[in-house]
């Protein structure tokens, strides 16, 4: 890797890490697992004059059970979620899409916080939280503030944390007696979704009570498919009776088109894959 | 014996058994899997400086001006040099070919007033640090003058030489002023009154294949550290190269040195695929090691590899077929056009490759009327260069396409049509020149179907369309040409090897092939513990030294099998020769009465009269010397050379216009099953088989490595891989993100068969095995995705097999077939 030149600074707790984004302000850039960051570096796409590297904040890494709710620090790496019993036992969705993250070597690098705050809307993080409705704890200057998911991801690689903020933390309420399914399109696997459906449903007798669909890679953030989510409601979960809704999927989406498929054919995709998404997730 | 040698039986065998045939274990694995390779960037120099390339954002622009004084004042920068400041110092890049009245462009390592492609160098630097060569670059104020860019064939010629082969062309612009148009180069030739067959046959059928921009990705990217020592005018490069030798050549010619003063060194290569087989940015740091008086390293950046590395395929292909009644293959017509990027000959040697297509697309079948045209054109993307394959796998998708398109025309079993028209009798001369000079072409293709049980996996198609499932099955046949020989180029057809048994009994050999991870350093080793009664272990083999191996020819074409193997065989031949008679002088016996096996030689039936290889090389060396033991011997050590060629090629058009590049012919069969999910366009490869025949296996482990790569490679350039490049001649592919590779997640089961059948041409009945899935595998998908989507009446005849293309060709089907659930 030939970055350009920048000074690195490790501080050792939120605090110090806040005061040195202060000081430095524009010029300095966050550095969580480094899988995003340091190929932006690598072909010189950005050039901060000081790397904050918050890999020596132990508190960051923690992941506490609270009952009703899983907290996830911001530097939990994909691997230590994966790891953690209660989140695969209650919140199987986000644990599902992040198994699907790109490869082992990544996943034991790569957090959750930094995947989120990255907000590529290709990434396969955002959409489980929207799905799931989780909590994002900021903190800055003037203390600490909570934002929810669907209030988060405000545009391609923006999103609600300040440049003199952090993200710490994540908060998942438990998602027990929902079913749930992470449907992911790719040509290579291990790679980045072409398109993605996070789904997350409660069937109550045959009947879909309620249904949360998160979309990746369909607009310039991850997305919720309301008009899917609303049209589930009373559905009944078969192939028949989720059709309707699931075709409803893309509406309203402004995909975006390259060499692995254009506008139309990921809008078609989101229709198919939530439909294979959503059976699977009233199924199991 | 632990488990580790169980599966290499050599290990523990120093019996008469002989090496050849066996599964020695590879014995470069153990420092390459240990990081103990010497890659060229693993080169330890005193003080080195590093190159940086400055490369052209523009597909086509005059270059107004380069100023490098910024850059030359930065504190750490030793040199920065423009293209026009380098003309000073070298010439234009000499061509790698020059045949079939081919144009060449004349054009610098570093260009000097016009770019021709996005990503080629205008500049260079070297610095103290590779961080400030790179800060310098951005230092460096290049003027442009954008031109129109060539991004098509259409672009070039204003017309596609499909409507309108002759033209006229109205070109969005010309590249090389000098040429007047585009085409690098048009070749034609016919035999056997093709048009008259064809207005007479009883069925014609055509297809137009086609095939997408990809091309090799090494793991190690070019790279070279060149030192320059100025008292004696010597210049030490290590390069990765295919070719140490040509490289040489190449390089003193275009820096004006003396040729023996130039030493190219290539230990370790850390990948070629046929990608490294040119002399053109590699020449940069060499330039700056002379200019700068400092040792230079160059380590090419991953996306300057995907901007500006030899590029292949892209190409559409007209193939033509008539057809009696039952199907057997009457004539062939067919029409090639490349789109070669900028280059294909003098940069990088890619325009052979579409020669290679037009000239074997009748594969391994029967015909005897044959007419070819092939027009290579230039257009504004990085150079076509070589690319495992190299118009073999394009001449096989056109006649596999032809033949499956001709058996839905007749009614035919696909499988039967092949049979049908598959060459049985050797030697044969192809129509288009080559001569086939051995083969079992039939044998293969019934390998291929009673392994994959071809009527049980009808049936579960058929169920499978019962619930709605779309699966296909793809079986076809392939032609591996081998040994590729072009004269009139750096790819010319002879290897040279010397052998030497040393004075304490181990072997050397000294070869003129290059190891670029195909084991070359175990086979053969094989050959030449075989020939002298040695252990592989007990035989180094040397190459990639121009200072130390006899002019050799390196690594391409599946060349190695065949040429290489060949003259280490006959050299070591002459080396036993004269053991064994200093031997026979030592125990005062017949040489014929000698064995030798296991490091000894004995007496016939007198196993006790014996002596050691080591014994025997003492005394011919030392003591006494040859005088006592080689007396009357022209040249009295354990010491041969040879250099090995064939009759089998011929560079002067024929009467037809025919040439013949290839002596030896691999082949093989292969057999796919996939399932296509009609709603995305996904395709599930169940399973493929591959029957391969590649005459004498001397490692079935290296042989059976070598078809698991290549298939994987095809497939890799079938359904993923992509340049690709948008209407300006912009390269959207300029990171492993976008042009994806397969991974081991990506690969299917693979059965591999095997089928011997020795050519007749060579000492060991030895041909090529380098290629073979490549060549067959664009070809078994498609097959195969053309099957599946049956019901659709859909044609599939381009790649890549990406899910939203095969969506569209659902989508936009002439039949819709009823989908499950
Ligand atoms: C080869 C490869 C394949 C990949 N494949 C996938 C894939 O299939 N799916 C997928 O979703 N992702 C994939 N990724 C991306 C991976 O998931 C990244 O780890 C993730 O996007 C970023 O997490 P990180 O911890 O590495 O963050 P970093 O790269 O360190 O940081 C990312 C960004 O977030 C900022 N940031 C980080 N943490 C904080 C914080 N606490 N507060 C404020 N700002 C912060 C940084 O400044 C930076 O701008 C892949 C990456 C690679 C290299």
């Amino acid at each position: 890797m030939i970055p350009t030149q920048f000074d690195y600074v490790a501080p050792g707790s939120v605090d110090e890490a806040l005061a040195a984004l202060a000081q430095h302000g524009d010029d300095a850039k966050v550095l969580a697992g480094g899988q995003s960051l340091l190929p932006v570096l690598r072909m010189r796409l950005n050039a901060p004059e000081v790397v904050i590297d918050l890999g020596k904040i132990d508190a960051l890494r923690e992941i506490r059970d609270e009952g009703d709710t899983i907290t996830i620090g911001a530097m939990a790496t994909y691997q230590s979620i994966l790891d953690h019993t209660g989140i695969k036992g209650s919140l199987r969705l986000l644990h599902q899409a992040i198994s699907e993250v790109a490869d082992p070597q990544i996943r034991h690098r790569g957090t959750l916080g930094g995947a989120l705050v990255h907000a590529d809307p290709a990434g396969d993080c955002g959409a489980p939280t929207l799905a799931l409705e989780a909590d994002l704890v900021i903190q800055g200057p003037s203390g600490e503030r909570t934002v929810a998911a669907t209030d988060f991801f405000e545009d391609l690689f923006t999103t609600a944390v300040g440049d003199d903020e952090l993200l710490t933390a994540i908060r998942f309420r438990k998602h027990d007696g929902w079913g749930s399914h992470y449907e992911k399109f790719v040509r290579v696997a291990h790679q980045w979704p072409i398109v993605s459906i996070a789904a997350a449903v409660k069937v109550d007798g045959g009947t879909i009570s309620e249904a949360r669909i998160g979309l990746v890679n369909m607009g310039s953030t991850a997305l919720r498919a309301s008009a899917t989510e609303a049209a589930l409601v009373g559905a009944q979960a078969t192939a028949e009776g989720v059709a309707e809704a699931c075709a409803k999927a893309a509406d309203g989406t402004n995909p975006p088109s390259d060499l692995n498929g254009d506008a139309d054919y990921r809008r078609h995709l989101a229709t198919v894959l939530t439909k294979r998404a959503v059976l699977k997730a009233a199924g199991g | 014996m632990n488990a580790h040698d169980s599966h290499s039986p050599a290990d523990s065998n120093t019996g008469p058994e002989p090496f050849v045939g066996q599964s020695v274990r590879r014995t470069e694995d153990l420092r390459l899997l240990t990081g103990q390779g010497m890659f060229t960037d693993d080169a330890v120099v005193v003080d080195p400086v590093y190159c940086a390339i400055l490369r052209s954002p523009h597909a086509h622009a005059r270059i107004v001006s380069v100023d490098t004084s910024r850059a030359q004042a930065m504190p750490e920068v030793v040199l920065a040099i423009s293209g026009a400041e380098a003309a000073e110092h070298w010439t234009q890049i000499p061509a790698g070919m020059d045949l079939m009245d081919m144009k060449l462009p004349k054009v610098y390592a570093i260009a000097t007033d016009k770019v021709h492609y996005e990503g080629e160098p205008v500049a260079a630097v070297v610095a103290e640090t590779r961080y400030a060569a790179e800060d310098a670059l951005a230092a460096i104020d290049v003027e442009y003058e954008p031109l129109p860019a060539v991004a098509s064939v259409e672009d070039a010629l204003g017309v596609h030489p499909f409507d309108a082969p002759d033209g006229p062309w109205s070109p969005k612009a010309v590249l090389y002023e000098e040429w007047g148009h585009n085409i690098q180069c048009d070749w034609a030739f016919e035999i056997g009154d093709p048009d008259a067959v064809f207005a007479s046959a009883p069925h014609v059928v055509s297809c137009r294949p086609a095939a997408h921009r990809y091309s090799g990705v090494p793991m190690e990217t070019r790279a070279v550290v060149a030192e320059y020592d100025a008292g004696r005018e010597t210049l030490k490069m290590r390069v990765s190269t295919q070719l140490p030798h040509q490289s040489r050549t190449l390089i003193a010619q275009i820096l004006g040195l003396s040729e023996p003063n130039v030493q190219v060194l290539a230990d370790d290569v850390g990948g070629g695929f046929g990608n490294k087989t040119q002399v053109d940015a590699e020449v940069i740091p060499a330039l700056m090691a002379k200019l700068s008086g400092r040792a230079v390293k160059w380590f090419e950046p991953r996306g300057d590899w995907l901007s500006s590395g030899p590029a292949s395929r892209d190409y559409a292909h007209h193939v033509e077929g008539a057809f009696d009644n039952d199907g057997t293959l009457l004539a062939i017509r067919e029409h090639l056009v490349g789109d070669e990027g900028c280059d294909g000959a003098t940069r990088s040697a890619g325009l052979g490759a579409l020669l290679v297509g037009g000239t074997y697309s009748a594969g391994p079948y029967h015909v005897r009327s044959y007419k070819a045209r092939v027009q290579a054109v230039v257009t504004n993307k990085a150079p076509y260069g070589a690319y495992r394959g190299y118009g073999k796998e394009t001449a096989n998708l056109a006649i596999e396409r032809l033949m499956d398109t001709a058996a839905a025309k007749l009614g035919i079993d696909p499988v039967a049509i092949r049979q049908h028209n598959l060459v049985r009798e050797f030697p044969y001369e192809m129509a288009a020149g080559p001569i086939i000079e051995s083969g079992s072409f039939s044998q293969l293709l019934d390998m291929v179907t009673e392994a994959m049980d071809l009527p049980a996996l009808r049936l579960r198609q058929e169920q499978a369309r019962a619930e709605g499932r779309h699966v296909g099955i793809g079986v076809i046949s392939f032609l591996e040409p081998s040994a590729g020989s072009i004269p009139m180029s750096v790819f010319n057809g002879y290897e040279t090897a010397s052998v030497r048994i040393m004075p304490d009994g181990k072997a050397m050999v000294l070869s003129g092939l290059q190891g670029i991870g195909q084991g070359v350093e175990t086979s053969l080793a094989q050959i030449t513990a075989d020939r002298l009664g040695l252990h592989p272990g007990d035989v180094r083999i040397v190459y990639g030294d121009t200072k130390a191996v006899p002019y050799g020819l390196g690594a391409y074409a599946s060349r190695g099998a065949t040429y290489g193997m060949s003259a280490v065989y006959e050299a070591a031949g002459e080396v036993r020769r004269k053991l064994l008679k200093a031997a026979a002088g030592m125990l005062e016996v017949d040489p014929e009465d000698l064995e030798l096996g296991r490091g000894e030689v004995w007496v016939a039936g007198v196993p006790t009269t014996r002596l050691s290889v080591q014994e025997v090389a003492r005394a011919v060396y030392l003591s006494p010397g040859p005088y006592a033991t080689l007396p009357g011997e022209e040249s009295p050590t354990l010491e041969a050379n040879h250099v090995w060629t064939n009759p089998n090629v011929s560079w002067v058009p024929d009467e037809h216009g025919r040439v013949r590049l290839y002596p030896t012919h691999g082949s093989g069969a292969q057999g796919v099953v996939v399932e296509v999910d009609v709603e995305t366009g996904e395709i599930q490869i169940e399973k493929m088989w591959i029957a391969h025949d590649c005459g004498k296996v001397v490692n079935p482990a290296i042989v059976h490595g070598q078809i698991i790569g290549s298939t994987v490679q095809g497939l890799g350039g079938t359904m993923f891989e992509q340049l690709s490049y948008d209407d300006q001649g912009k390269l959207l592919t300029k990171t492993l993100n976008d042009y994806q590779l397969p991974n081991i997640m990506s690969v299917p089961p693979i059965e591999v068969l095997h089928m011997e059948t020795p050519s007749p041409i060579t000492p060991l009945g030895t041909k090529g095995v380098g290629e073979g899935g490549c060549i067959g595998t664009p070809a078994v998908l498609l097959s195969a995705v053309e099957d599946a989507l049956r019901e659709f009446g859909v044609t599939v005849e381009r790649t890549p097999l990406d899910p939203m293309r095969v969506r569209a060709l659902v989508r936009n089907a002439p039949q819709t077939a009823p989908v499950a659930g």
